[in-house]
């Protein structure tokens, strides 16, 4: 790795701006938003190894998840009672809820491992509806609807110190464990068996032929990921204090599977951008826009034809670029190029979007002749502002087409069956 | 009253209704191995297209314009978004529908609000056909099987009989070998492609329109689809009819743990684990009987059970 | 450089995260519904009669001598753990007062909420208004002095409907059918116990619980044993996709039993079914409000009108007023907005209602108001009308049960009075 003093201090900046954070922005939303940015880094990582890791697309992901966040929810309702698990300390709860998630996704590799491509994808898809089905009924376990709620200021005081009960506690707790979690997963794409579930990957026949199980290779990733997502299970029960079946869903795998997409599937930090830039819009944006789920749906479809590296591949592009020999300018030309008609098409888009949302919705009280898109003020019944929106959306279009170059990445992007 | 002709009756309805979802789905993913994440949103667009038809228009002519405006919309996304997408890569495939069925279903969400809109058959359909055991079978649900069984016949007929047929099948087994031939599979893609959704379109309106349709029956239709075997079209009707049957004969015969836990562990108290065994019936356990079939399909049979090649 | 952007952003969103949504020196009050999926037509509703009520207050002077109340939505997606999201964005943004009901799971959660965050922050308080009972726990056994249920509980609606049915003769054979969650089984168990005490003159002759939010789309099956079992009412909790299914499936076989319900006022049923199969269905419904009996409150009578023209939807709901005005009388009589010294004041405030004077009980902080029991009218004068588009029939008042009847024993004991 290169160590040159920019890097260094990046990576400075990098590690103490977190820790830094309560500091910096010390209201509960921010640092709540902060903490769920934190959980999903966890998820989305632990989902990458699954995915970018050894090409497997789950959407029973969440089943983990859930595990390990009733998991940990027991636990700690267990600790704060006087049973068996009394006293026991909020901060080891990831523990058992990696155990659980672990010991989950072993019992389902079992079934999964031996598939791969879309038979795997369907029989993840077959165990999850299975899975939701069976636990919506066991109201004794997982709470019916209500969930299981916990306190995690169960306990007055940790060393004498912290309850956990302030957010500022918890962020920090959930922090540590995202860097403990973080650290052993970038370490597992360095051991042996991370190179060889990257093989299975690019061409399973190969190795089989060298001797290698895949079916046992398969079955160990898929139990370290079940661990991590887990882990970060309990982390987010940390954090909201209420967990419920709608973890187990298909949604919360999918929206996993998004933020290795966009972040880009195929290098580490890929994953830790999707699950920050996701999990923060997924909290702002609801309270300016009620058409999120859309334009999430718009970037992935958008990212999968014309970046299938996510966005670390065109951070990567770009830096390649750079360094090539050839006229700096011209570069610099024609990367403002692109990032001028992606902007005018992402304008033009967000335009559109918005004033359909306004038209359909029924409430009497909604102003349909002054929507706010992006700090304007839009008349949403006035033709010229459609035809102004649909121009921008064809100039958009039609600039990225011709300046964006086709995408040929190095090496296949997402596995193929 | 007799139970077994009206388990029979309504569960070939429920599952021909199944079946038409399941039509294009198994076309698609048979003849062009592409596996349509968006089949369901887009037979939900259909639905919603086919209301508003139908308010503006009227009855028959939504039946009409629906699936005629879904199967162009269906060459549109081949041609546009799949086919940038190499068709060897299938997980890519999968994952471009998938991004596909979320923008439609919001877009339909968007456009047409988030409530469930009040689609009435015409009043004439809602007459009663005939009386089974006291209940009134509306001659809508007749029309449904009606439209369902036609499909299946002409489908099954174009595929058996039809030159465009001959060459569609050939084309699923030996690609390559057609294209040598001179044959243009591009414009018979799209041709599949939007046949499928427009069968799906015409299935939309018939059978109820709310905002959260697609969601719910994505899962279902891939059973049907990978149980029966891919592409074959027989076998998606044998699995629709089958699930339609055992999910009625499920709900019908209320068939539950509670005598047997009760008899060895007398009365629960509702929140206990043992409440939670006894109230499992066969209700409960209809829905997940699908996914159990297609997990052992998978596993065990993965071409299904007529289908041409494994999955 | 990839690492610098992600930061950057991160800083952005966390800056524009820490902006103060509400201005100074107002009573903040949050309305946590679902403002997206399945129920976000439904969320979004309420949202609207409450801005349109607390409006009203405002431009009337507000409270104590000008203080106007600022009101805002935050959406939970018919989540739980969204809805716990939301409480903490409200608690950051100094909301004092929370506002929910839609779905038991999200009351209870909300409750939690307020009770751990009151504890961890003394002076910060939040107090909760509940607009809808749909869970009794949070009435009997989790009651907290920091809420205030302005929503008769499941057991007294019960008991309304079956004072209804037994002064109209509605009929004797009753077959049950509830969605299979928390309120479901409120239902189901609440209507149980209170035949089993032997007082309804109703006998229970099926009693079943289904799959809940749309899941069911076959109603034949259950039709079918409706019919064997010779009822001829149907007592059912569904509501939404849930109802609208049921009475299609009724009326469509053509079968013999009326239907009393407790969620078949809610007009996007009413739209959905129409007229035909509602008269059909000879629905029959408890509801604290009907617009075309307003017992000659001038209030209501003003409501009516205003709320058609400005909202275009029927003024068929009253609670939420009568919400409100609880809150604006406590707050007068506290001589202050605090939510401790609102929530010590609420006790024993009286409110108007159609049908007599209502008031909220001290002990559990619940509104004990006279109930109507509605029944179908195709004559009725006022008609129910939804953004719009008018339903074209109405409903009646069938019978009035008196407040001391619906002032039933609760379990609540407070426990966290500061």
């Amino acid at each position: 790795m290169n160590l040159s003093p920019p890097r260094l201090t990046l990576l400075a900046i990098l590690a103490v701006f977190p820790v830094a954070l309560p500091w910096i922005a010390p209201t509960n939303a921010t640092l709540s938003i902060a903490t769920q940015m934190l959980v999903w880094t966890v998820m989305a990582l632990s989902y990458n190894i699954s995915f970018g890791q050894t090409g497997l697309l789950s959407f029973c992901h969440a089943v983990f998840f859930g595990a390990g966040a009733f998991a940990a929810s027991h636990a700690v309702n267990a600790a704060a009672g006087e049973g068996l698990l009394a006293g026991l300390p909020l901060w080891i709860m990831p523990i058992p809820a990696f155990a659980a998630g672990a010991l989950t996704a072993f019992i389902y590799g079992l079934f999964l491992a031996s598939r791969t491509g879309v038979a795997f994808v369907m029989i993840t898809m077959a165990l999850a509806t299975l899975t939701v089905s069976t636990v919506d009924n066991f109201d004794s376990i997982f709470g019916g609807e209500s969930g299981v709620s916990i306190d995690r200021a169960f306990q007055d005081s940790f060393l004498g110190l912290v309850s956990f009960g302030p957010q500022r506690q918890a962020y920090w707790l959930v922090l540590a464990w995202t860097a403990l979690a973080a650290g052993l997963m970038w370490l597992l794409t360095r051991t042996a068996f991370g190179q060889l579930a990257a093989a299975t990957r690019e061409n399973e026949e190969r190795v089989r032929f060298s001797g290698q199980s895949t079916y046992r290779i398969r079955l160990v990733a898929m139990v370290l990921a079940g661990g991590f997502a887990g882990l970060a299970g309990a982390l987010h029960a940390i954090n909201i204090e209420q967990v419920s079946v709608e973890q187990f869903s298909l949604k919360t795998s999918a929206f996993a599977m998004f933020m290795c997409v966009i972040g880009g599937a195929r290098v580490f930090y890929g994953p830790i951008l999707g699950a920050v830039l996701l999990s923060a819009l997924d909290k702002v944006l609801p309270g300016y826009t009620g058409s999120w789920p859309m334009y999430l749906g718009l970037v992935f479809c958008a990212v999968l034809i014309f970046s299938p590296d996510g966005l670390a591949g065109i951070g990567k592009g770009i830096a390649q670029a750079f360094r090539a020999p050839g006229a700096r300018v011209q570069v610099l030309g024609r990367l403002l190029g692109r990032a001028l008609a992606v902007a005018v098409l992402a304008f033009g888009t967000i335009l559109a979007v918005e004033m359909a949302t306004v038209l359909s919705s029924q409430e009497a009280m909604v102003v349909r002749d002054a929507v706010p898109v992006l700090g304007l003020s839009v008349d949403a019944t006035s033709p010229t502002y459609w035809l102004l929106a649909l121009a921008l959306i064809a100039a958009g279009a039609w600039g990225a087409k011709h300046l964006v170059p086709p995408t040929k990445s190095a090496g296949a992007e997402v596995p193929h069956a | 009253m007799d139970v077994l002709p009206f388990v029979i009756l309504n569960g070939a309805l429920t599952g021909m209704l199944l079946f038409m979802l399941a039509a294009g789905l198994t076309l698609v993913y048979g003849l062009m191995g592409i596996i349509n994440f968006a089949h369901a949103s887009f037979y939900m667009l259909g639905a919603y297209l086919g209301y508003q038809f139908t308010v503006t228009l009227g009855f028959v002519p939504g039946l009409i314009l629906a699936p005629a405006v879904l199967g162009l919309l269906g060459v549109a996304f081949r041609r546009l978004i799949l086919f940038r997408i190499g068709i060897q890569d299938q997980v890519r495939q999968l994952l471009i529908t998938f991004g596909a069925a979320m923008v439609v279903t919001e877009g339909v969400q968007m456009i047409w609000g988030r409530y469930a809109v009040a689609y009435h058959a015409p009043r004439a359909m809602l007459e009663p056909l005939f009386n089974l055991g006291g209940l009134d079978f509306p001659i809508y649900r007749f029309f449904i099987l009606a439209v369902a069984t036609g499909l299946f016949v002409a489908i099954y007929g174009l595929l058996r009989f039809s030159r465009v047929g001959l060459i569609l099948t050939a084309a699923q087994a030996r690609p390559q070998m057609v294209r040598a031939m001179g044959y243009d599979l591009d414009h018979i893609h799209d041709l599949v492609f939007g046949l499928g959704l427009a069968v799906a379109g015409l299935a939309g309106p018939m059978i109820g329109v709310y905002p959260v349709m697609a969601e719910r029956i994505i899962t279902l239709l891939f059973v049907v689809v990978v149980v029966g075997g891919l592409g074959s079209l027989i076998g998606a009707l044998v699995v629709s009819l089958v699930l339609g049957l055992i999910d009625t004969a499920a709900v019908t015969y209320r068939i539950s743990l509670e005598p047997v836990v009760n008899s060895l562990f007398g009365p629960q108290e509702r929140g206990t684990f043992l409440f939670d065994i006894a109230s499992i019936n066969t209700t409960t356990f209809a829905p997940m009987l699908p996914y159990l079939l297609m997990l052992l399909v998978l596993l065990l049979r993965p071409r299904g059970l007529m289908g041409q090649r494994d999955l | 450089m990839k690492f610098l952007t992600t930061t950057a952003l991160a800083m952005g969103l966390a800056a524009l995260t820490s902006a103060a949504a509400f201005a100074e020196d107002t009573i903040k009050v949050a309305i946590i519904e679902p403002l997206s999926g399945p129920l976000a037509a439904n969320g979004a509703d309420i949202l609207e009669r409450f801005q349109f009520i607390f409006n009203r207050v405002n431009a009337a002077g507000g409270v104590l001598g000008g203080t106007t109340f600022e009101v805002i939505g935050i959406d939970n997606g018919w989540d739980v753990e969204k809805t716990a999201q939301a409480m903490q964005q409200a608690a950051d943004q100094g909301v004092d007062f929370v506002i929910n009901g839609i779905g038991p799971q999200h009351a209870a959660a909300v409750q939690g909420f307020i009770k751990k965050h009151n504890d961890r922050n003394p002076g910060n308080e939040m107090a909760f208004l509940v607009h809808s009972a749909t869970d009794s726990k949070i009435s009997n056994e989790n009651c907290t002095f920091w809420q205030a249920v302005f929503d008769p509980t499941v057991e007294m609606k019960l008991q309304a409907l079956v004072e209804g049915m037994k002064a109209e003769k509605f009929g004797s054979k009753v077959f049950m059918i509830n969605p299979d969650f928390e309120f479901g089984h409120a239902v189901d168990e609440g209507f149980k116990s209170l035949v089993g005490a032997g007082e309804t003159g109703l006998e229970l002759v099926g009693a079943e619980l289904m799959a809940p939010f749309g899941q069911v789309t076959d109603f034949t099956p259950l039709i079918a044993r409706i019919q064997a079992s010779g009822a001829d009412v149907v007592l059912t909790g569904n509501f939404g996709p849930d109802l609208i299914g049921f009475i299609q499936a009724a009326t469509d076989a053509g079968l013999k039993a009326k239907f009393a319900t407790l969620y078949g006022d809610d007009p996007s049923s009413m739209g959905a079914l129409g007229a035909d199969r509602y008269i059909a269905a000879d629905v029959m419904n408890p509801v604290e409000y009907n617009e075309n009996d307003t017992g000659g409150v001038a209030v209501l009578e003003e409501l009516n009108v205003e709320y058609r023209e400005v909202i275009k939807s029927n003024y068929g709901t009253d609670r939420y007023r009568m919400m409100v005005d609880g809150l604006v009388a406590a707050i007068g009589k506290a001589g202050s907005a605090e939510p401790k010294d609102v929530m010590a004041n609420i006790g024993g405030v009286e409110i108007a209602s159609a049908g007599g004077t209502g008031y909220v009980r001290a002990e559990d902080h619940q509104l004990i108001i006279p109930y109507f029991v509605m029944g179908v009218d195709k004559e009725a004068k006022h008609t129910v009308l939804f953004k719009g588009d008018d339903k074209g029939f109405g409903w009646k008042t069938r019978y009035l049960v008196p407040a001391e009847d619906m002032a039933m024993a609760t379990r609540c004991e407070m426990t966290d009075k500061p």
